[in-house]
């Protein structure tokens, strides 16, 4: 998985959520008046209207103490069916967890990724079938040993047993999600630190900067300490042991290093991430870099010694961001593509920032309406006019967001509106010196507020001020990244380059992706409760799994199917295609027939869309690669959106179980 | 009792207080305020393609008057448990329709009035008496200190007290129809519908049970009760209704429905022959044939009841009519050996 963020917007969200739900209900209720039409007569869908307002008139006269007393029941029920035999299991896989887990061949980050993925897979997998299972069953078990009944006679709601069942079932799941996460981050704390092999650290040693490496595999230990300018002094022995017994200043040195460097290393970072964007070998804004042929297309590439530049534009740069840094502290992780090798090979490729000054404008007449860049010139210091229909029109500049811009063809255009060029002006260019960059490592570089520079027009270096005078007045900075090995690639995704706010503790974020998990398993308790009022309690399970699956792993197939992506054409087109063994990429003849059959395609791509909303989006809880990737779980992008996902899915939830409560029979033979 | 004539006179040797409680009549009076109205009401079970498969009911029209004890009585499959499950809404009928207490029957606020024991325990096992209880008062909002009162009055009520902190798991199937009862009763409803009241108690339960049920009736209270178990319908309820493959049979008070208004059944104190000749002349001379004259039998509830009751209070002593197969032989030995 990557850890691309996705843009969340609260407003859309809302609408869409609208649409999708009303066009459920919409289908619920034609379907169910015409069912209701031929068996209850003309009648039926007078019935059907009749129950709609039910569910409104139920939900507002909850009562608080029924629900929790049924909360609790659950709960009792779920502990005694020994749903926390769980803790067990758990408690099994730590202790002997890192028996298989020490690899002493990878990098640090890596090691302390793998920890911490165990630690958040383990409580994920162990309690999913949990929380599946108990969700499912509890409710046909009651009807089935007519418990229920003993219920549905007293003045409990349907939804008051609904909503008790989830908030007993979600409860006891909360129990399970703070222990395990407790217990989880007790053990990546205390275990990691203790079965680290690989860790590098720079710190002061009797005011002398010493650098200490360590190295621990299969072989023996390897410990490399650089003082000052001494020569770095190499020792090597057959295991830990054996250094703490010959060599203990050695060994406490190396126990410094090794705490200094988790803590280093356990944070959750906090970026700001901007957009990425690219100039050709011509100086035009292109979307894409250089394809060197690599099937994954995360990354694409800048050629090296050329005018082929990465942009990345940040939005939201303030003055306290570059106070709090000291200066801007950016974190860049690139990989490189070589050409040729050389005496080199080894070495990392020599990169250059440059901080650019930009404004973006697109030019609009006194009606607000946006003009084409082509039509505009300039007709005096700061008066522009079009030329529109072949009338001379007065039109004005007017500044645009960088997030409202892209790039389409080789010209910055709006998003919203593609035939609007936009103009951008880059006021001023200031490039940082070069530097070496670790391939795949981090390399941290800060710019001061204050930085020097030289300018080629006048051929004066003077000062410039980070925040004021390259940062525009939307709070926008563009960098752009140039390599400057002739004949070397380098390779540019989004997240590669970041503006690092001061990090979060480790702790903060953890718990974030916790939470994650939290509200992953609160999705299942809602759709196991719901489905559990119409199904029994192994078909319940089943569907539940089948909505995880697909909700997982096949999301995005099934939103490409809706929005016609997939290639072959909708279902009618592809059993056709299928049939008539005609290739996936071929053209359909251009017949009535055909056309009917696109025609009915669009139709169901239509109802599709229905399906596609039922299908929850779990992708969307998984908060686990930010933070065992170093990163703080961000609230905007990770935590609003399942939250947003979690309360979607509870109205809907509530209304269906209500009903298929209210309008099953109970004691049905 | 099949004689003909009648002298009504309590014996000598009738049961007390718990046994006469339960024969004689109520003092309360049934109104005619109909508390269930169920007028045409069918129900017919479907299979998964919605094809008839049962028609459990047909037609069933009758109403159950406030305060009355009242009686469905059938063999099985009659549909008297349908009819008591479609009262509480957990069936739907297929036509018809049913109030009840002034609602429909699936209107949840009914249920505020009304006490359900079905016919077996279908409580949550994994609780005890007192979680139980509190429970099912909690279902009716009532709060901490009177569910409390409630729970201790109700567990006190059915004899559960040294048994309330067990689980339900535990509970033999007696116990168990007692805290189902207790639950029933735990709003103190208006309208109580027992399902199978007495199937599973011992025959000091059973008489609990009605003496429970009559004293339900004095406070003015509606017991719907269905059973096959005719003797203990026919203690207490006032009226009954016989259901037979899902039709209304017979319909009305018991005592009308029992009494045979062309025969009279003569009950005396202990008479000689000479006294019965001279009886049985007297009748002759008034066109009566006497059809049987017999020592009248005491019911097997009553004798075991009597039993248990003087055994309470004579610890030790034996009523024992015919000599046990033990004693007889060894008594036989020691006469041999004399």
């Amino acid at each position: 998985m990557s850890i691309e963020t996705q843009p969340f917007n609260f407003l859309d969200a809302i609408s869409h959520w609208g649409q999708a739900v009303a066009a459920f209900l919409v289908l619920v209720i034609i379907a169910a008046c015409g069912l209701s039409l031929l068996t209850h007569g003309k009648g039926g869908p007078v019935l059907v209207l009749r129950w709609v307002p039910r569910f409104f008139t139920d939900l507002f006269q909850l009562s608080p103490r029924r629900v929790f007393a049924i909360a609790q029941l659950t709960f009792r029920e779920a502990v005694r069916r020994k749903a926390l035999v769980v803790f067990g299991m758990f408690a099994l896989l730590f202790m002997f967890g890192s028996w298989f887990m020490d690899n002493p061949n990878e990098r640090m980050d890596l090691q302390v990724k793998n920890y911490i993925s165990f630690v958040l897979t383990a409580i994920t997998w162990l309690l999913l079938p949990v929380v599946l299972l108990i969700s499912c069953w509890g409710l046909p078990e009651d009807i089935r040993n007519r418990s229920l009944h003993t219920v549905v006679t007293k003045p409990a709601r349907k939804t008051e047993i609904v909503i008790g069942r989830m908030l007993g079932f979600g409860s006891l799941m909360t129990i399970l999600v703070v222990v395990m996460g407790v217990t989880g981050y007790v053990w990546v704390d205390r275990e990691v630190a203790h079965n680290l092999t690989v860790y590098s650290e720079s710190f002061e040693v009797s005011g002398e900067e010493t650098s200490v490496e360590y190295v621990e595999i299969d072989g023996g230990v390897t410990v490399r300490v650089t003082s000052g300018d001494a020569p770095t002094r190499v020792t090597t022995k057959s295991s830990r042991a054996s250094l703490r017994q010959d060599n203990p200043e050695l060994y406490k040195l190396t126990e410094r290093a090794r705490l200094a460097a988790l803590r280093r290393h356990l944070i959750a970072k906090r970026p700001v991430l901007g957009t990425i964007s690219f100039k050709g070998a011509d100086g035009n804004p292109t979307e894409l870099g250089v394809n060197t042929g690599d099937i994954w297309e995360y990354r694409t590439y800048i050629a090296g010694g050329t005018q082929w530049r990465a942009i990345w534009d940040f939005e939201e740069i303030d003055e306290e961001i570059i106070r709090q840094g000291s200066g801007l502290r950016l974190e860049s992780s690139f990989e490189a593509f070589r050409t040729h090798k050389g005496d080199d090979i080894q070495q990392s490729l020599l990169l250059q920032f440059t901080l650019v000054r930009v404004n973006r404008n697109v030019f609009r007449d006194s009606s607000g309406s946006a003009v084409s860049m082509t039509a505009v010139r300039k007709t005096g210091e700061s008066t522009y006019e079009a030329l529109i229909d072949g009338v001379a029109v007065s039109v004005e500049p007017v500044s645009v967001r960088a997030r409202d811009v892209e790039v389409s063809g080789n010209a910055y255009v709006l998003i919203d509106d593609p035939e609007v060029a936009v103009e951008v002006v880059e006021t001023l260019e200031v490039p940082l010196p070069s530097f070496n960059i670790a391939e795949f490592g981090e390399n941290i570089t800060l710019i001061r507020s204050e930085l020097d520079h030289y300018d080629q027009d006048s051929g004066e270096r003077h000062q410039v001020d980070l925040f004021k005078d390259l940062v525009n007045d939307s709070g926008e900075l563009r960098i752009e990244v140039a390599c400057l090995d002739s004949g070397q690639y380098l390779g540019m995704a989004q997240r590669d380059l970041f503006v690092q706010l001061p990090s979060n503790s480790f702790a903060v974020g953890y718990a974030k992706a916790i939470c994650g998990i939290w509200l992953m398993l609160s999705m299942i308790v809602l759709l196991g409760v719901t489905s559990s009022c119409f199904l029994k309690g192994p078909v319940a399970s089943l569907l539940t799994l089948v909505l995880l699956l697909v909700g997982q792993g096949f999301k995005s197939f099934l939103s490409r199917i809706v929005t016609g992506d997939v290639e072959g054409g909708g279902p009618i087109e592809s059993v056709i295609r299928i049939i008539r063994q005609i290739n996936l990429t071929d053209e359909l003849p251009e017949t009535t027939f055909y056309a009917m059959v696109k025609s009915i395609d669009s139709f169901l791509n239509e109802g599709l869309f229905i399906v596609e909303n039922i299908v929850p989006d779990f992708r969307t809880f998984q908060m686990d690669t930010y933070i065992a990737n170093g990163f703080d779980v961000p609230w905007s992008q990770a935590l609003a959106p399942s939250i947003g996902v979690a309360l979607a899915y509870l109205g809907p939830c509530l209304v269906i179980a209500y009903y298929s409560l209210s309008l099953r029979e109970l004691e049905h033979k | 009792m099949d004689t003909n004539e009648a002298v009504s006179q309590e014996t000598e040797s009738s049961p007390e207080s718990s046994v006469a409680a339960v024969e004689s009549p109520s003092s309360a009076v049934a109104s005619d305020e109909p508390v269930i109205k169920i007028r045409n009401l069918s129900k017919i079970y479907r299979d998964f393609w919605g094809r008839p498969k049962v028609q459990a009911l047909n037609s069933l029209s009758l109403d159950i008057n406030k305060g009355e004890v009242f009686g469905l009585l059938g063999p099985n499959g009659s549909g008297k448990t349908t009819t008591m499950k479609l009262l509480l809404g957990l069936l739907f009928p297929s036509s018809g329709e049913i109030t009840i207490l002034g609602e429909t029957a699936t209107n949840v606020e009914k249920n505020e009035r009304i006490g359900y024991l079905p016919e077996e325990s279908y409580l949550y096992k994994f609780l005890n008496a007192v979680e139980t209880l509190d429970f099912y008062g909690r279902l009716f909002n009532m709060t901490k200190s009177e569910r409390r009162e409630r729970v201790k009055y109700y567990i006190d009520m059915v004899g559960l007290s040294d048994a309330k902190h067990r689980q339900l798991k535990e509970y033999s199937k007696g116990m168990t129809r007692r805290i189902g009862l207790a639950q029933a009763l735990i709003n103190d409803p208006d309208l109580v519908l027992l399902d199978e009241p007495t199937t599973g108690l011992d025959p000091l339960g059973t008489r609990d049970m009605k003496d429970l049920i009559l004293k339900l009736k004095d406070e003015g209270k509606t017991v719907v009760m269905c059973s096959h178990l005719l003797a203990d319908v026919q203690d207490v309820c006032d009226r009954i209704a016989i259901l037979y493959e899902g039709e209304l049979k017979q319909l009305g008070r018991v005592e009308d429905l029992l009494t045979e208004q062309n025969r009279t059944q003569l009950m005396t104190s202990k008479l000689d022959e000479s006294a019965i000749a001279e009886v049985t002349e007297v009748l002759g001379r008034h066109g009566a044939t006497i059809e049987s004259v017999d020592h009248p039998t005491s019911t097997l509830e009553e004798l075991f009841l009597r039993t248990v009751e003087e055994s309470r209070e004579r610890p030790g002593r034996r009523f024992v009519a015919e000599e046990p197969v033990s004693n007889a032989v060894s008594n036989a030995v020691s006469e041999g050996s004399e």
